[in-house]
């Protein structure tokens, strides 16, 4: 089942009233499978934020059509089943972090009472801001703020988590928090539909990848094919009289030119083995 | 609905009551309504008049002041700190969220607008003077202009700054209690053309006169009865109409 399915989506701006509009995001269809965590990666200004936001209804799209869950656009009831958290995480900073969960639990429906207490606890113990309840959220620091928008994105205990480039900012300590609980969400089985520009982090946790590329999408899928798609390169070990020699080879062509002619010359072939890519190589060949 | 609506009414009032810039206003009326009975004491007559009026006008001020000021940054804040970000992607609908801010800064200017009367009442108490039910009145006119004045602005709001709404919001005012004596000149006037100015001028811009009872409450007059419900009438459908201007209008704005 998908949980979101977006289908020819459209969005231009207009920086000035007079002037014509730049598109932002051009016929854009995709598909976030359920249960399942989709990394969403693509250069600054690629159309990552506006598409999140096109989808939740924050920008008024041109065009195209986004289905939630398979039932349906947004709703009301849709957007219960939705937790979001923004590229930045600007909140209400007279709130306390208790006052500011119970604001959000209650305009998703949930009434106040022990259980949304106990929930609240709960969220800022798996979020480790116990100790911060009772301040200001203005008295957070940038990691904190970043944890309790993680806590207030999913209070109401979501179907489908958004994240809006939620390690960006943040010291590694703070990456590697965020990543573990983001984890700890998807291991729920939830899904979870994330932006990002930092390639390892997506390459850690995404079982899928979007990839963006000025406003149109460039990839879609799992990890796994890209990865292997983007490696052409092998790895030859081999013996040759008591030399024992590596050789990295462009792609299958060269490698298989080069066994026959290692094998005429009577070395020994220990091992072939395809040259492990990152997510960042795949990415840049990717865009090239 | 009305639990999102509330929920959104509790906390726009939370953060207006948190601000300092309202108790500076606060305080500016308190001094006011001090001065008023300063100036009091150096009239040989009508010192209840002169206290009356001026700390009538004081809570009017006060009451203008933080609707337009205060209610220019109420939609415009959201935006620039993009708190409407997270808010509009729980099951609250845009139409919810403009009620529910403007439902919340309304119980703010009234609990001022009551809060200041209460001093005023407290001054003429101490003075020995004589209360009358038209002064109630007037608090009532203050609270009806200040719904129509926190409409208006939450409109000008969506799409323009605050300092630009405040200028808008100003020239209603302005225009809006001078719109008597803009009639008055306009049919006198032997220009044809001032005269349907005149006409149209009372279309577009709402009579703020019309929920101005400080005279009738200084001269102890009654407020009659079809003109008291006529102007809550006229209040009302105001309201509504502005607001109804801003929900349009905000239905169609990106929040990004």
């Amino acid at each position: 089942m998908n949980a979101i399915e977006v289908k020819g989506l459209y969005k231009s701006y207009r920086s000035e009233f007079w002037l014509k509009k730049i598109p932002a995001i051009e016929d854009l269809s995709l598909k976030v499978e359920s249960g399942k965590v989709t990394g969403f990666l693509g250069a600054n200004g690629a159309g990552k934020s506006t598409t999140i936001k096109s989808i939740l209804g924050l920008l008024i799209k041109d065009q195209g059509e986004v289905t939630f869950f398979e039932e349906g656009p947004l709703s009301p009831s849709i957007k219960k089943r939705i937790g979001f958290l923004p590229e930045r995480p600007f909140f209400y900073e007279y709130l306390n972090g208790t006052e500011f969960l119970e604001f959000y639990a209650r305009l998703t429906g949930m009434s106040t009472g022990k259980s949304l207490n106990k929930r609240i606890e709960e969220l800022l113990e798996l979020v480790g801001l116990s100790h911060a309840k009772g301040k200001k959220l203005r008295d957070y620091s940038k990691g904190m703020l970043q944890r309790v928008g993680i806590a207030q994105a999913i209070i109401h205990d979501p179907d489908l988590i958004i994240f809006d480039e939620p390690m960006s900012g943040l010291d590694p300590d703070g990456r590697y928090e965020v990543g573990s609980i983001l984890q700890q969400i998807a291991d729920q089985g939830k899904t979870v539909f994330f932006s990002s520009h930092l390639l390892h982090d997506v390459e850690r946790l995404s079982d899928d990848l979007v990839i963006l590329k000025k406003g149109k999408l460039i990839y879609e899928g799992q990890v796994e094919p890209l990865l292997k798609e983007a490696s052409s390169k092998f790895v030859v070990s081999f013996l040759q009289g008591e030399r024992r020699a590596t050789e990295e080879l462009e792609d299958s062509e060269k490698l298989q030119l080069r066994l026959d002619e290692l094998r005429g010359q009577g070395a020994n072939i220990i091992a072939v083995r395809p040259q492990k890519v990152s997510l960042e190589d795949a990415y840049v060949k990717l865009n090239q | 609905m009305f639990s999102r609506v509330s929920v959104i009414a509790i906390n726009s009032f939370k953060e207006i009551i948190r601000d300092r810039v309202l108790y500076g206003i606060i305080l500016f009326s308190i001094f006011i309504i001090g001065l008023s009975r300063a100036l009091g004491s150096l009239s040989f007559a009508e010192q209840e008049r002169l206290v009356l009026d001026f700390g009538l006008a004081g809570v009017h001020i006060s009451v203008v002041i933080i609707s337009i000021f205060v209610g220019s940054t109420l939609i415009s804040k959201e935006l620039e700190k993009r708190t409407i970000i997270t808010l509009l992607t729980r099951p609250v609908g845009r139409a919810e969220f403009i009620i529910g801010k403007f439902l919340g800064f309304l119980m703010v200017v009234c609990l001022l607008a009551t809060l200041l009367f209460f001093v005023l009442f407290l001054v003429l108490f101490a003075m020995d003077a004589e209360i009358n039910t038209s002064m109630f009145y007037a608090l009532h006119g203050f609270m009806l202009e200040a719904l129509v004045l926190i409409s208006l602005t939450m409109a000008f709001g969506i799409y323009s700054k605050p300092m630009l709404s405040v200028s808008f919001v100003l020239g209603v005012f302005l225009i809006g209690h001078w719109m008597d004596s803009l009639n008055y000149f306009a049919s006198r006037s032997d220009s044809k053309g001032f005269q349907q100015l005149g006409k149209v001028v009372n279309y577009v811009f709402p009579n703020l006169e019309l929920w101005n009872w400080k005279t009738e409450a200084v001269n102890r007059a009654v407020v009659k009865s079809e003109l008291f419900w006529n102007a809550n009438l006229n209040a009302f459908a105001w309201t509504g109409l502005f607001l109804c201007v801003a929900v349009i209008l905000f239905r169609r704005k990106d929040c990004a």
